[in-house]
């Protein structure tokens, strides 16, 4: 298979420009006569939905949550990238795109890149539009703030609130896109499978939260929009219902999943506190604007945060990177926190935790000004972890957070397979190893707002309208499969809990396949995912009966599809025998300790292919070229 | 009718018709304080109000009052039955934490205070109950006038009496304690700052409003006035 | 720590509930109330029994899917929480904790303390949103907003739709969440243009979706996890008062 990523040719500038004239367009009087389906609500979904809905589309749009409006976008806090230029610092649509690019560790396509940093402003007009409450100044102009990864402050945000706010803009034209009628909302309808009709994407299955009930249904064509696999891991900052169900079944559909390795520990979350907990709790990237990351420089010092002087401390990323200091990129902050705690300077009950503090902002702008900025974010904290981070500083620890990887797609977003689309964080596309920060809504956004809308039209244009019915016997075959599937998951009957074997898997993962990785470890859990993949087919325990509301069951149907993602994910981590960005092998790093690209053999899109149950996935490879963006050793100091 | 279909357009007439009862209690409040001033003063005012020369404002001051009061009433009863239906049970073990029994009461202090006003009607304006002590059962006084004033004083002289009126004085508190500002509220006046003034002014007024009322009956079981 | 807990369970929407009693050991004071419904579930599902069905997803106070009524309270107890934010250090050891579904008629009980709150949807729809196109906009910066403004709307619009102000109200009325939304579109220039549509056929829609009208008992903002003020309810009430004389007109 030769993967065509249908990347246009040309000046930079004008690809996309280009790319988007020459793409075929439906005629307003036609477009109803075709249907979508998305899949997901969240900005990519919803976005995309409200869209085609608005372009005259009919569109089916499913979640699992009872509301659209409850997509774990929603609790996106930061902040959503814009390269406006608002406060003259020098920013561009080149500079926004040179940095993701560089961010990614040169391991995304310029292209896409590109075309994203382009559509950025106009994601900014069109929620202000929306009436989505940015922060403005006493001018009544737009506020902006710094991430990690950029020198320029290009980052809008709705106070520690910002995906909340965006996905509200996108919900509400939804919605009034519902009471046009043109797009029906399935909430709490679980997306089993996808149904190929002569090849192409044709329909979806979904499992009836509620009742229990399996239904087909039949559109011209698929959008997948189901957000990211953090979740693997088990602890990590998605939702407890973030789930890799349904990107799983689309690979194994033929859809291809590409850098599935690619995944993202963020820096600044809640520390981990034992194993009951259900979730890890991020704070904001956006508070190392004027938090300081410290840890003690001796070993073992017990010392309240406040006992401890300037002397003692080391502000360990304003050392190693004084250019970009607090707000060094999230890959690198990350490790460098873990290599502090491994060191035995990490803090807290566990000694798996770093000081985020505030205490010098606060002396230099005033409680009020660092209330107005993370108020809610220091109410957060307050109320998760009982201490007052006004009075003292905050403990965070790394933890899984965001995937980078995700179905293939081409410049269209289209998969290998006609008709499937995949947006938001479902696709691999813009990020490559390493996101920056605010810019997966920045993404999200532009795949549904801007770039699908006129790309599957494209598609579309080459179907026929209605052709494929729910009753087509496609559907039927799905069904028989998933059911059969689901029914197993209840018959075995066995004397262990959903919850046990996600910890299980999730430990292994964080354990061997997280912050840093060698091939021993990632060996060693390839050798164990199978074991409890297998442990879990034979002593899964549920209760209840499948035609109901069964949320154990949902639980383990999403399990199931997490253990045979695993070994993907692991697999692409083997086999990328390099270091970039979030995925650190160690033992490719440079003297002090960075990661240590190998351009000449894997400046490659890894996507690989189902072969069917147990068998090994077979990979293939897009190139990267950069003409743009000359690959250099990526450098914060 | 789309207004009165709302429910924010039911709640408005209710708070309209509500002011206006409560500005008539005022005005009311102000003509009993009459009697604080002795016999002269009372059934002077009484006498006033009942000349030909009022006798029109006096009967369409009564229609506005009872169009308000029906209407009250009506849209009280169903917004009450309407809300219930929308709230069957609120659980077990609720606990409220901002509403009183003045706000959760209001269709029951309403009711009472309507039996209470058919009462107070029989009593004082249609002389059917108590005929022992209706003006017309007494003399005209010194100048001429019907003696209001006797009436009235040898009436709550009957600790029933006083007793039934100072119960219902308390009712009329209850439901305007909560009502006065909520009408406020309803009408969309408090803004953020003058919310909680103008809720902590409604209590108090409301409070002032009953207790100025129950000043007659107290007055008179305490001997401060007598004949 | 241990607690003993008062559970609502009901089979479905049309069955009889009622309270169970369960004991839960060896609760940690850093676990939140559903993580220590969590660990119930494991030991229910290890015994043969069904788990105790409840709804969570961010588990960060922001997606508004979670909600019981705990202790007599929607979200708990303490005030501006969500109830996955709920950590039980903040109750007695040995306590006993009462948790209940939301309760309304616009809210059935599908299954013990989920409820299905497809109401609010409606609301929304019936023109909680400004009707821009997707497309191209004046520049973000065209249309000046007063910061004071963009702060009041952004106060209201953090509402998480969660129905906690509809659980607690005793009218089971939704005007506190009707009001957020058209408290924060109708503060913006990008909202205003169409509050007064706004103001009449959203409160006109939950009606119809079955929430009562508002009394001003004020429970909603006392539960309400995102610090909505009652204040907004004025506002719509205005809003509405506009509308209608306009209409009129
Ligand atoms: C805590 C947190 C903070 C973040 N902060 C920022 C930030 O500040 N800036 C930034 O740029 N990015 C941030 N991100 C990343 C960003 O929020 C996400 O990448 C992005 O919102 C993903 O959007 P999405 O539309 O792809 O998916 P989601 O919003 O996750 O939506 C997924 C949708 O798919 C549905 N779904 C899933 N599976 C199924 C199925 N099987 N059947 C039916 N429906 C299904 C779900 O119901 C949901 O509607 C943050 C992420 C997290 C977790
Ligand atoms: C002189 C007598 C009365 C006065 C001064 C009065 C005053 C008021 C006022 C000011 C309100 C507040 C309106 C609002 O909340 O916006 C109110 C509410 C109410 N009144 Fe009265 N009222 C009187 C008699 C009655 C009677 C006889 C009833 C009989 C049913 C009644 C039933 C109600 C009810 C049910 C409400 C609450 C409506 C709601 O908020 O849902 N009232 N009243
Ligand atoms: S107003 Fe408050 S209580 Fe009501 S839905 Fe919104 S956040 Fe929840
Ligand atoms: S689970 Fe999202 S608000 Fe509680």
């Amino acid at each position: 298979m030769t993967l065509d990523g249908k990347v246009p040719s040309g000046p930079i500038e004008t690809r996309w420009a280009r790319h988007r004239d020459h793409l075929r367009l439906i005629s307003p009087a036609n477009k109803r006569r075709y249907t979508v389906i998305v899949v997901g609500t969240g900005l990519g979904g919803g976005s995309a939905s409200a869209t085609l809905a608005q372009l005259g589309y009919n569109v089916l749009a499913f979640c699992y949550q009872d509301s659209a409006r409850r997509a774990h976008s929603i609790a996106a806090q930061g902040g959503i990238n814009a390269a406006k230029n608002y406060v003259g610092d020098g920013d561009s649509v080149y500079r926004l795109f040179y940095e993701t690019v560089k961010g990614g560790d040169f391991r995304s396509r310029e292209s896409n890149v590109y075309r994203l940093a382009e559509l950025s402003g106009n994601i900014i007009d069109q929620c202000v539009a929306q009436g989505v409450p940015f922060q403005r100044e006493y001018s009544g102009e737009l506020s902006t703030r710094s991430f990690g990864g950029a020198l320029v402050s290009r980052t809008l945000f709705c106070r520690g609130q910002t995906g909340q706010q965006l996905l509200l803009g996108c919900y509400q034209a939804m919605m009034r896109q519902a009471s046009e009628g043109r797009l029906k909302v399935f909430p709490k309808k679980e997306m089993l499978d996808l149904v190929l009709v002569d090849g192409e994407a044709k329909g979806i299955l979904v499992r009836d939260l509620t009742t229990g009930e399996y239904e087909a249904y039949a559109a011209d064509a698929v959008v997948i929009a189901t957000g990211g696999y953090a979740s693997v891991f088990n602890l990590s900052t998605n939702a407890v219902g973030s789930n890799v169900g349904a990107i799983m079944r689309c690979y194994k559909k033929g859809a291809l999943m590409a850098n599935p390795c690619y995944t993202q520990i963020h820096p600044t979350c809640i520390p981990f506190a034992g194993w009951f907990q259900s979730k890890l709790i991020l704070m904001s990237e956006s508070l190392r604007n004027d938090g300081r990351v410290w840890v003690p420089k001796k070993k073992g010092d017990k010392r309240p945060p406040n006992e401890i002087p300037e002397s003692d401390r080391d502000y360990y990323l304003e050392r190693k990177y004084p250019s970009y200091g607090n707000l060094a990129p999230r890959d690198i902050s990350s490790r460098a926190a873990k290599e502090a705690c491994d060191d035995g300077r990490g803090v807290g009950p566990s000694g798996y935790a770093v000081y985020l503090d505030f205490r010098d902002a606060i002396q230099r702008h005033g409680r009020k000004v660092i209330e107005e900025r993370y108020g809610n974010l220091f109410e957060l904290y307050d109320h998760i972890s009982g201490e007052d981070p006004y009075a003292q500083p905050m403990k965070i620890y790394p933890a899984s957070h965001y995937a980078m990887g995700g179905l293939w797609v081409d410049y269209n977003l289209m998969s290998n397979i006609p008709g499937l689309f995949v947006i938001g964080e479902a696709n691999f596309s813009d990020h490559g190893a390493n996101r920056l920060g605010a810019s997966a809504l920045m993404q999200g956004l532009a795949d549904g707002y801007f770039v699908l809308p006129y790309t599957i039209g494209d598609y579309l244009a080459t179907t026929q309208p209605g052709k494929v019915k729910p009753d087509n016997l496609e559907f039927q075959k799905v069904k028989e499969e998933d059911e059969a599937r689901i029914n197993r998951l209840i018959s075995i009957k066995g004397s262990r809990t959903v919850l046990d074997f996600r910890i299980e898997l999730g430990r292994l993962l964080w354990e061997n396949v997280g912050m840093a990785r060698s091939e021993e470890s990632l060996t060693k859990a390839l050798e164990e995912i199978p074991r409890i993949r297998e442990a879990f087919w034979s002593d899964l325990k549920l209760t209840g009966s499948e035609k109901d509301l069964n949320q154990q069951l949902e639980r383990a149907w999403r399990l199931s599809e997490a253990l045979d993602f695993a070994e993907v994910l692991t697999l692409d981590a083997r086999e990328r025998r390099e270091s970039c960005g979030a995925h650190f092998r160690v033992e490719h790093q440079t003297p002090d300790g960075e990661a240590l690209r190998n351009d000449a053999e894997y400046t490659y899109v890894a996507a690989w292919e189902y072969k069917g149950e147990g068998e090994k996935p077979e990979m293939h490879k897009e190139p990267l070229t950069f003409e743009v963006v000359q690959p250099t050793v990526r450098s914060y100091k | 009718m789309a207004f009165l279909s709302n429910p924010i357009g039911k709640k408005m007439l209710m708070a309209l018709t509500g002011v206006i009862l409560f500005l008539f209690l005022v005005a009311h409040l102000l003509g009993n304080t009459t009697v604080l001033g002795g016999p002269g003063w009372i059934n002077a005012y009484a006498e006033h109000i009942h000349s030909a020369m009022f006798a029109p404002l006096l009967w369409a001051a009564r229609v506005v009052l009872l169009a308000c009061l029906g209407l009250h009433i009506a849209l009280g009863t169903l917004l009450f039955l309407e809300n219930t239906k929308a709230a069957p049970t609120k659980g077990t073990f609720v606990t409220y934490k901002e509403a009183g029994l003045s706000s959760r009461t209001m269709f029951y202090t309403g009711l009472l205070i309507l039996a209470y006003l058919i009462y107070h009607l029989l009593h004082f304006t249609l002389h059917s109950v108590h005929t022992s002590l209706s003006v017309s059962a007494f003399p005209p006084d010194a100048e001429g006038r019907p003696d209001l004033f006797r009436s009235i004083a040898l009436s709550f002289q009957r600790p029933g009496i006083a007793g039934t009126y100072l119960l219902a004085m308390a009712i009329v508190c209850l439901h305007t304690f909560h009502g006065v500002f909520s009408s406020l509220q309803t009408l969309g006046l408090p803004g953020k700052a003058s919310l909680p003034v103008l809720k902590r002014a409604g209590q108090v007024l409301a409070t002032l409003l009953a207790a100025g009322f129950a000043l007659v009956p107290v007055a008179v079981l305490t001997g401060w006035i007598n004949l | 720590m241990r607690f003993h807990l008062k559970v609502w369970r009901q089979e479905g929407p049309e069955a009889p509930g009622r309270f169970f009693d369960y004991d839960v050991d060896d609760v940690i004071p850093e676990m939140s109330l559903l993580e220590m419904l969590d660990k119930l579930n494991e030991e229910l599902i290890k015994k043969g029994t069904p788990p105790i069905v409840f709804e969570s997803d961010c588990r960060e106070g922001i997606c508004g899917t979670c909600g019981m009524v705990v202790n007599g309270s929607a979200h708990g107890p303490q005030p501006k929480t969500t109830t996955c934010e709920i950590r039980m250090r903040h109750f007695q050891d040995g306590e006993t904790i009462t948790i209940e579904p939301f309760r309304a008629a616009a809210f059935p009980v599908q299954k013990d303390l989920l409820v299905e709150r497809a109401g609010l949807d409606k609301v929304i729809q019936a023109g909680g949103y400004t009707s821009a196109y997707t497309g191209t906009h004046a520049d973000a910066n065209a249309i000046l907003v007063p910061k004071d403004d963009q702060e009041y709307a952004m106060d209201a619009a953090a509402c998480i739709g969660c129905g906690a102000c509809v659980a607690a109200c005793p009218n089971s009325s939704a005007m506190l969440f009707v009001a957020a939304k058209i408290a924060h579109l109708g503060t913006l220039p990008q909202g205003m243009p169409e509050e007064p549509k706004r103001a009449l056929s959203m409160t006109e829609v939950m009606q119809e979706e079955g929430f009562g009208a508002c009394s001003n008992h004020f429970e909603c903002q006392a539960v309400c996890p995102k610090g909505i003020q009652v204040e907004t309810i004025a506002r719509l009430n205005r809003a509405f008062l506009k509308a209608s004389l306009k209409r009129r007109a």
